[in-house]
């Protein structure tokens, strides 16, 4: 029962501890002639292949080096330049050609997970504003066809969200139990201030113990 | 096992159907806007879902589950919802919605 991510959410909704083990795809080395055979667009600053399944390139997979140089943020600087250059003007040109591309699933850079982190705590508030039965909490648990998402706010209002497979069972219990490890190691630490970014070495090395503990057996002992 | 609601919506997101068989609580706004602000969340649900996706292929929401209530999606390949919202414990409303667009 692979875990992917924890975070830790405090109540005005940044992310103040994210955890991440998600899989990395294999990445694709190619080396292309001119025209490419894959649209290519930006998404998020990134450019994402949009259209031209093939090789085991798939739609949604982003370019993440131009013949064995980093792409950041849609650009991509040469050896002997000083300039940077956009990539999808760069793949325009055929002088440019052959060229050898890297591509790969994106994995989620901090920002985005500061991103979505809020973005779930504004999904979460809807989610009760929506409500048709009486009082209700917000979402506490998301189910897709490819992950389980569990939510569990504390009295405080801070939110503790773990990302799993889809067959995780009792994944409330390993939440509370690393809402006893927040109280534990980083409340109680002297040096944490509250609603600020957790950096406890305890706290992150109980937490690792735990998780690794119920992937491996998918019991918690309370 | 109790059906609070079922939401249709087209694909330009306007609702298209409407109807509630039991409710407890209404949203402190007009049917109008609830059914925007519920085709919103809907929209930014997918596509938070899909930033979190671990693997390629196919990704989408089925449902997600309050302390009182639970909402099933059921999205059709030509971008129509539907959207139910149940109790907890009731199982079985993906087959449910899809019989519904069957019919």
């Amino acid at each position: 029962m692979p875990i992917f991510h924890v975070f830790v959410v405090n109540r005005a909704g940044s992310l103040i501890y994210d955890w991440d083990m998600a899989p990395r795809a294999p990445e694709l080395e190619k080396t292309l002639s001119f025209p490419i055979d894959f649209r290519l667009e930006a998404i998020d600053q990134r450019p994402t292949v949009v259209f031209g399944e093939r090789d085991g390139v798939r739609v949604g997979h982003v370019v993440l080096a131009v013949n064995g140089r980093p792409v950041q943020t849609g650009r991509v600087s040469f050896e002997g330049s000083e300039t940077d250059v956009d990539v999808l003007t760069y793949l325009q040109d055929e002088r440019n050609f052959p060229v050898s591309l890297k591509f790969g699933r994106p994995s989620l850079t901090t920002n985005e997970k500061i991103i979505l982190s809020s973005m779930f705590h504004s999904l979460y508030a809807i989610g009760a504003q929506l409500s048709p039965a009486a009082k209700s909490s917000g979402i506490r648990s998301l189910d897709t066809d490819q992950f389980r998402l569990q939510c569990f706010q504390s009295t405080t209002g801070t939110k503790f969200v773990l990302i799993a497979d889809t067959q995780s069972a009792s994944l409330d219990q390993v939440l509370r139990k690393i809402y006893e490890l927040y109280a534990d190691f980083a409340l109680k630490n002297p040096f944490y201030s509250l609603d600020m970014p957790i950096r406890c070495e305890l706290f992150d090395t109980a937490l690792k113990s735990l998780i690794e503990k119920f992937e491996r057996s998918g019991v918690v002992t309370v | 096992m109790t059906i609070f609601n079922l939401y249709i919506f087209d694909r330009n997101g306007s609702c298209v159907f409407y109807r509630e068989w039991k409710r407890e609580k209404v949203a402190g706004m007009d049917r109008n806007e609830e059914c925007k602000l519920m085709f919103g969340m809907l929209l930014s649900l997918r596509s938070f879902a899909s930033k979190l996706a671990p693997r390629d292929g196919k990704q989408s929401v089925r449902s997600y589950q309050t302390s009182t209530y639970k909402l099933s999606l059921f999205d059709t390949p030509t971008g129509l919802k539907f959207v139910m919202n149940t109790d907890v414990t009731a199982g079985g409303i993906q087959e449910l919605l899809r019989q519904i667009y069957s019919q």
